[in-house]
């Protein structure tokens, strides 16, 4: 079995309380002792209610917050034990996509030259090969070229969250740490984002780690999930098994939510998701798949 | 919950007929839109991004910008005609008598002013209220949205919030003034579902308190089992059903409101069209993404149609289980 090119050891992160003299030593524990791998063109998917640090934990795997104590095993680097040019090598192999698209943007540059900079930036091509990358790299996410002179402000947000997307392939890395990437999105936006992002990991290899607060997003993206709750991995699995049988009083909570079995602690939510349509609904459903399968 | 019949409820706080929207002279976004808004009902506009949902919630604040064209053959809040008013009543008005939630907290909210203060500017700036009168208010509203930890936060800022709260911040500001319409464009959209209903339980609790009619705006029915009193699906621009909450929920029958509901049916439903809709045409807007389409639909734009006293669909082809026979 290949090693594994994301493993993460027990990685604790705090931070002091907000309006609070630091003195009281009264330090709100972010991610508490944190333990995954992730298997190289795999998706690890995290998910967990607001606040439950999953962010935080991405942004400790980005090195954009430094952990408390722990271990971060990349690709066989103790990515915890670089800094300077090696951590900036190192970066170049890992991207974060966070959920705010417009964050990633400069609202005065144009979102071609934006592209173009990080290209230059990490220097992936030289000078004359940039613009057909731009080019190659808008394809790749689905966007006509037309968009290239665009400022960030002149598109729609899911064509920005796939701009945000091409900007975080143009260094090639092996590894995208994704955050919330669709959750602003509306679900049709949302579905054709998350299937861009199945479509590159296909054909790229890229390897995932998906935060999401919908536990709906995890079947569609995730071959492994964990489900975060004040700060900790609770419970962790294949996705089928975990979800098929949720052992945790969160993972159920997260599923009737999404599923809308009425209120949690039924006894964990029932195979039947489509508790929530009526009957009336789901017959006139059925008249439309079968009509679509028919075409 | 409204049981009686439009024809018997309370006179609207919002009366909207056959409103029109278009940008810079291209086709309409927004076509034929009706609203009533009755004190203590909350009405759900439901649809996808580009369905004009969110261009409907700006032009009743009239927040569009100068290149959209407005008309509408009424539209008035509280017998106030809000074609007509000057921009000089339009900010009298919002905030005060009108007021509107949007979805992103952090954008809506000053991050260099600490939110207790900006609770208390929003009562201060339509109220002759002393500051320490509205600091003292701005703390009860603090309360009344359950904002964890409570006076503890009123000199925090922003950034110190976590999303669910800063939306609490929000409906705060806007409540504080006793508004008789509120407006919320998709409040809960980036919060998690737990919290999602609570937002939207506050929401309405508080609004049917001072009896304030509630237009809330989502992209997910399913939010509307909790909040709304009825409900209009939105698409392309124009109607396609409304009725009574569980008209909707119970009884969908126009193939779009199906598709949105389809998302519910389960991780392994099959996936119903998901192509982009098209700019109105003649025929019925949908008619490009629906499975169930007759050439009628391609020619021919169906009138919203009433199937009972409160439900009424656009679609040729509604029921649809009469398709199989």
């Amino acid at each position: 079995m290949m090693p594994p090119l994301l493993a993460v050891r027990n990685l604790s992160k705090s931070f002091d309380r907000p309006g609070r003299w630091r003195l009281s030593g009264d330090v709100a524990p972010a991610v508490f002792d944190v333990s995954f791998e992730v298997g190289a063109g795999q998706t690890f998917g995290i998910v967990g209610p607001s606040g439950s640090g999953k962010s935080t934990l991405l942004r400790l795997l980005a090195r954009l917050i430094d952990a408390d104590s722990g271990r971060i095993a990349f690709d066989g680097t103790d990515l915890r034990a670089l800094s300077g040019h090696a951590l900036r090598l190192a970066r170049r192999r890992f991207q974060i996509v966070s959920q705010d698209p417009a964050s990633a943007f400069d609202p005065r540059m144009r979102v071609g030259a934006a592209i173009a900079a990080t290209i230059r930036l990490h220097r992936m091509r030289r000078a004359q090969a940039i613009e057909p990358r731009v080019t190659e790299l808008l394809a790749q996410v689905g966007l006509s070229p037309d968009l290239h002179d665009r400022y960030p402000h002149e598109v729609s947000g899911g064509q920005l969250q796939r701009l945000a997307i091409a900007q975080a392939l143009a260094v090639e890395p092996d590894l995208l740490l994704l955050d919330e990437v669709a959750s602003a999105l509306d679900a049709s936006v949302k579905a054709s984002v998350l299937g861009l992002l199945q479509g590159l990991q296909r054909s790229l290899g890229t390897t995932y780690v998906f935060v999401s607060h919908d536990i709906r997003d995890m079947y569609r993206m995730a071959d492994t999930v964990g489900v975060m709750a004040a700060g900790r991995l609770v419970e962790q699995g294949a996705k089928r098994t975990l979800f098929d049988n949720p052992r945790h009083d969160c993972t159920k909570s997260l599923l009737a939510a999404a599923f809308g079995q009425g209120q949690q602690a039924e006894g964990g939510p029932s195979a039947d998701w489509s508790a929530p349509l009526s009957a009336k609904a789901l017959l006139r459903l059925q008249v439309m798949s079968n009509a679509a399968a028919g075409h | 919950m409204t049981e009686l019949p439009p024809d018997f409820a309370p006179k609207p706080v919002l009366d909207l007929r056959n409103l029109r929207i278009a940008f810079g002279g291209r086709p309409a976004v927004v076509e034929g839109v009706d609203l009533a808004l009755r004190p203590g009902v909350t009405l759900c506009l439901v649809g996808e991004s580009g369905s004009g949902k969110s261009a409907t919630a700006l032009a009743l604040m009239r927040l569009l910008p100068p290149d959209a064209a407005v008309s509408a053959d009424h539209f008035s809040l509280d017998g106030t005609d809000l074609l007509a008013a000057s921009s000089a009543d339009l900010t009298k008005l919002r905030g005060d008598r009108m007021a509107i939630v949007f979805q992103d907290s952090s954008q809506s909210l000053h991050p260099l002013m600490p939110i207790g203060r900006q609770i208390a500017e929003a009562l201060t700036i339509h109220r002759p209220v002393s500051p320490s009168e509205a600091r003292a208010e701005a703390l009860a509203m603090l309360t009344r949205v359950h904002m964890p930890g409570g006076e503890e936060r009123f000199d925090l800022y922003p950034h110190q919030l976590s999303g669910g709260m800063r939306q609490r911040v929000l409906i705060a500001m806007a409540l504080i003034c006793q508004p008789r319409l509120l407006i919320a464009d998709e409040p809960t959209s980036s919060l998690d579902a737990p919290l999602q209903r609570q937002i939207m339980r506050l929401i309405r609790d508080l609004t049917q308190e001072i009896g304030a009619a509630v237009l809330l705006i989502t992209h997910d029915l399913m939010l509307t089992r909790d909040s709304a009193d009825e409900i209009a699906v939105i698409h392309a621009g124009l109607i396609v059903e409304r009725g009574l909450r569980d008209d909707i929920l119970g009884d969908p029958m126009h193939p779009y409101t199906l598709t949105l509901l389809a998302a519910f049916a389960g991780p392994v439903a099959a996936e119903v069209s998901r192509a982009p809709a098209p700019p109105p045409g003649i025929g019925c807007g949908f008619y490009p993404r629906c499975p169930v389409a007759a050439p009628q639909c391609a020619t021919s734009r169906p009138p919203l149609a009433a199937f009972s006293a409160t439900h009424s669909v656009a679609c040729w082809r509604a029921p649809l289980e009469a398709l199989t026979s």
